[in-house]
């Protein structure tokens, strides 16, 4: 029950004051946090950075060099990684939304994709390692880190990518329908362009994810410092190198270059989803 | 056998267990403006859902009868059902257009058709004025449908459906939520059109169906109760129902 | 008609090759839970349940495979992380609802937003060069610690709990606030006697998928944690969780040993498992 707040006592005034102060501090915590990892970071990064720095390869274990091989690999296991869990998982969304009927196996599956999505990475790389190392025999490998982070992410894409499919209104389908179209021409020209914010918003997640990621990709892709000469070499991603660097205290500097050069990688990615969102929300 | 563009017998619907429509008998002469009226929840939307399969979308959606269009069965499994859309336009009581842009709405059906686009731009034009928007957004063509008023979005609903170059317009309640001006507007457009098209619409209101249409269908309830011509319909019905209804005493 | 039957067989083309994706994403979400399932039972079978869950000692080599330690261990580090990091969360959710002018609210939510995508291990990094000196120097203790896993864990799960957070007090009708309002109530008051409580169910959904986080995080505790392999014995003792035991024995452990490891992991997504759940039946209490 509330008690009268028009009662405009000084014990509520002392208190709405505190209580905005609290408030406020809370927002003003989190901005600074944010501010104060980004700042240290950049500031000890990114002197460091330069064009050699970033096209050379490391010598001495890390200790000189650059990072070259490192930026490969990371292009490398997101190359393999999002495209797979987009087309996999972009397909079962759609198959899943339009063509079956809310039931038991639905359900089941939605079940699943949420649990998996809440798996910790560290579990994903046990998994990783297991099936695609030992057992299928990849060894360390980019195959093997680029598989093991698809089927990280599928989790995610498919749930956002079923979540903006049931979003878009059920008319535009019936209008479709009754101008003469048939299913997947529906799909295609009306469903997916409406869907395809929250469908962009899932892949960029799994993107970032899939750059950032280090626990589950030390233990699949291997920490080798070359670069990779095929699909089943192993490589070493800016992620993989920093925490190396940094656990080992191998080289102060380079290892804040290359948490700088990560950050900014995330940065710009993260910024492309948000302009290329802010593009498909104008167009409507 | 009738002679009618549209006729209907026996029709029984249901979804699931719910049965919605009863043992409906109707024959709609071609080019002409037909009203089917009745309260809300009678079951006139199944009805025109129904003639252009539309249903089939509905898990559960059974019917039994016979549906014929030019005396050919709906319901016949060699049918092809996107051209039976195209041949039956359907208007949808919601004005919401297409996410698109108006060029893009009113070229959706020829698009999905495979008409070439210089047959396109011309066949928008000429939907456009004939549905009597042409003045209002030819020179904005590419602007989201979603900006214009909800009677211009129901005109462009009507272009759209013209595109298909159909040979039967279905309005399901197509002047809800329009301001009077606009409703007189397109009640204006029907009448033009049931020349050319076999226009029937569907309403709940009972004085918008006698301002419209040649002949009229009282439905209620699932079932046909009375058919006739608008204006005896009107001045003296048969059943005591229609009397009721038409007189504003339920509904 | 012609361009109706390739119209037809284009259709089902397709749906044959969403059906395909579709099976193979189900067949690989099966696939991984079976497969943790099946490499960890034995370790299961081994230990015995009790050997395994109540075993104080993790000394793998000598067939010990204790995990109660690194189960306290994730457990403490995670409540930390939400006594820390759960009130702030919250708080700055309703900063962003209510309390912010525009221009302030952006700047933040920019700032949770950029948060939620910086790497786990510079977290842990800025905790190994910052956190655990001060806490070694004015507070006490070797550093690696419990509380250090908290304050870095805490700020981890910041962008978590705010968002969701935030999504439950945004979705509150506009009346509630604006029925207080026009009683004299001051601003925290409809915080307080309004907002908090009407969104509780939200709020309460978000915070626990803030400890479902926290409790799967890796490497950002590895580096400040300690891995010691006893019961904490506070704040300032160093711990080893379930999740950083996985990571530091993985590369080397073998036969029963890393089945241990997977039985670590299966007790691991258990606990997350149950989260999720009362986190789902929470936020269905929401939607009343």
């Amino acid at each position: 029950m509330m008690r009268n707040p028009a009662r405009r006592s000084g014990a509520n005034i002392i208190k709405d004051r505190l209580g905005t102060a609290v408030v406020w501090s809370s927002g003003i915590l989190v901005m600074g946090v944010l501010l104060a990892i980004i700042s240290v970071v950049l500031a000890r990064g990114l002197p460091f950075i330069s064009l050699e720095f970033l096209t050379q390869a490391p010598q001495k274990m890390g200790r000189e060099g650059g990072i070259f091989p490192m930026i490969v690999g990371t292009f490398l296991l997101a190359l393999v990684a999002v495209p797979l869990a987009t087309v996999l998982g972009v397909g079962a969304a759609v198959y899943l939304a339009e063509y079956t009927v809310e039931n038991r196996l639905t359900r089941l599956v939605r079940s699943g994709t949420e649990i998996l999505a809440g798996v910790p990475s560290i579990i994903f790389g046990l998994f990783g390692f297991v099936l695609f190392v030992v057992k299928l025999g990849f060894g360390w490998s980019v195959v093997s880190g680029g598989l093991t982070l698809a089927f990280m992410t599928l989790p995610t894409i498919i749930r956002t990518s079923e979540e903006s499919l049931h979003a878009v209104p059920r008319i535009y389908r019936e209008i479709s329908y009754a101008l003469g179209a048939g299913k997947w021409q529906t799909i295609r020209k009306v469903v997916l362009p409406t869907a395809g914010q929250g469908i962009l918003t899932g892949v960029m997640l799994a993107l970032g994810r899939a750059v950032a990621e280090t626990a589950a990709v030390i233990f699949t892709a291997g920490s080798s410092l070359r670069l990779p000469a095929g699909p089943f070499d192993p490589v070493r991603t800016m992620a993989v190198h920093f925490y190396i660097l940094a656990r080992e205290g191998i080289s102060m500097e380079r290892a804040y270059a290359t948490a700088a050069a990560l950050i900014i990688l995330i940065l710009v990615v993260n910024s492309l989803a948000l302009v290329l969102m802010r593009r498909y929300r104008a167009r409507f | 056998m009738s002679q009618a563009k549209i006729s209907i017998r026996g029709l029984d619907t249901w979804y699931g267990d719910l049965q919605v429509l009863r043992g409906v008998d109707l024959d709609i002469p071609a080019r002409s403006l037909f009203t089917v009226m009745g309260p809300t929840g009678s079951g006139k939307t199944t009805l025109m859902r129904t003639i252009n399969r539309l249903n089939d979308m509905i898990k559960g959606f059974r019917a039994s009868g016979s549906v014929l269009v030019d005396r050919q069965d709906v319901y016949a499994p060699e049918v092809d059902v996107p051209s039976l859309r195209r041949k039956v336009g359907m208007v949808f009581a919601a004005t919401t257009p297409l996410p698109l842009s108006i060029y893009d709405n009113v070229a959706y059906g020829p698009r999905v058709k495979g008409v070439p686009d210089a047959q396109t731009s011309e066949v928008v034009e000429k939907c456009l004025r004939d549905a009597l928007l042409w003045d209002e957004v030819g020179s904005r063509l590419h602007d989201p449908a979603s900006r214009l008023s909800g009677g211009q979005q129901q005109r462009l609903s009507l272009a759209r459906v013209l595109a298909l170059e159909p040979e039967i317009i279905l309005l399901d309640e197509p002047a809800s939520g329009l301001d009077p001006v606009s409703t007189a507007r397109l009640e204006d457009l029907m009448r033009r059109l049931s020349k050319s098209y076999t226009v029937v619409l569907v309403t709940h209101n009972p004085l918008q169906a006698a301002r419209v249409g040649q002949l009229t269908a009282f439905l209620f309830m699932g079932k046909i109760v009375e058919i006739g011509p608008t204006s005896k319909l009107f001045t003296s019905p048969q059943d005591k129902r229609t009397e009721d209804y038409v007189l504003g005493r339920f509904g | 008609m012609r361009r109706g039957w390739s119209l037809l067989s284009h259709e089902r083309r397709i749906e044959q090759a969403l059906l395909v994706s579709a099976l193979s994403s189900v067949f690989i979400l099966g696939l991984i839970i079976v497969f943790i399932f099946f490499e960890g039972l034995p370790a299961f079978r081994a230990a015995g349940i009790t050997g395994l869950l109540g075993g104080l000692r993790w000394a793998p080599t000598k067939s010990a495979f204790g995990i109660l330690p690194m189960i306290a261990g994730s457990l403490w580090v995670t409540l930390g992380a939400l006594t820390l990091g759960a009130p702030v969360g919250v708080l700055c959710a309703v900063f962003l609802a209510d309390f912010a002018p525009a221009r302030i609210a952006d700047i933040t939510r920019v700032s949770v937003q950029m948060l939620a995508a910086i790497p786990s291990v510079v977290f842990g990094f800025i905790g190994l060069i910052f956190v655990v000196p001060f806490i070694r120097q004015y507070i006490g203790g070797p550093g690696f610690s419990v509380l250090a896993s908290s304050i870095v864990l805490g700020v981890m799960i910041l962008p978590t709990v705010v968002s969701i957070s935030l999504d439950a007090i945004e979705s509150l009708p506009r009346s509630y606030k604006e029925g207080a309002m026009a009683l004299g109530a001051t601003r925290w008051q409809v915080v307080s006697m309004v907002t908090l409580p009407s969104a509780r169910s939200g709020i309460l959904a978000a915070i626990i998928l803030g400890m479902g986080r926290a409790l799967g995080e890796t490497m950002a505790v590895i580096m400040v944690a300690g891995n010691s392999l006893k019961i904490p014995t506070g704040l300032l003792a160093p711990v080893r969780t379930l999740t950083s035991g996985i990571a530091l024995e993985m590369g080397y452990a073998e036969g029963l040993h890393r089945q241990a490891l997977f039985a670590m992991g299966i007790v691991l997504m258990a606990l997350i498992l149950v989260l999720n759940l009362v986190a789902s039946a929470v936020a269905r209490g929401r939607s009343r």
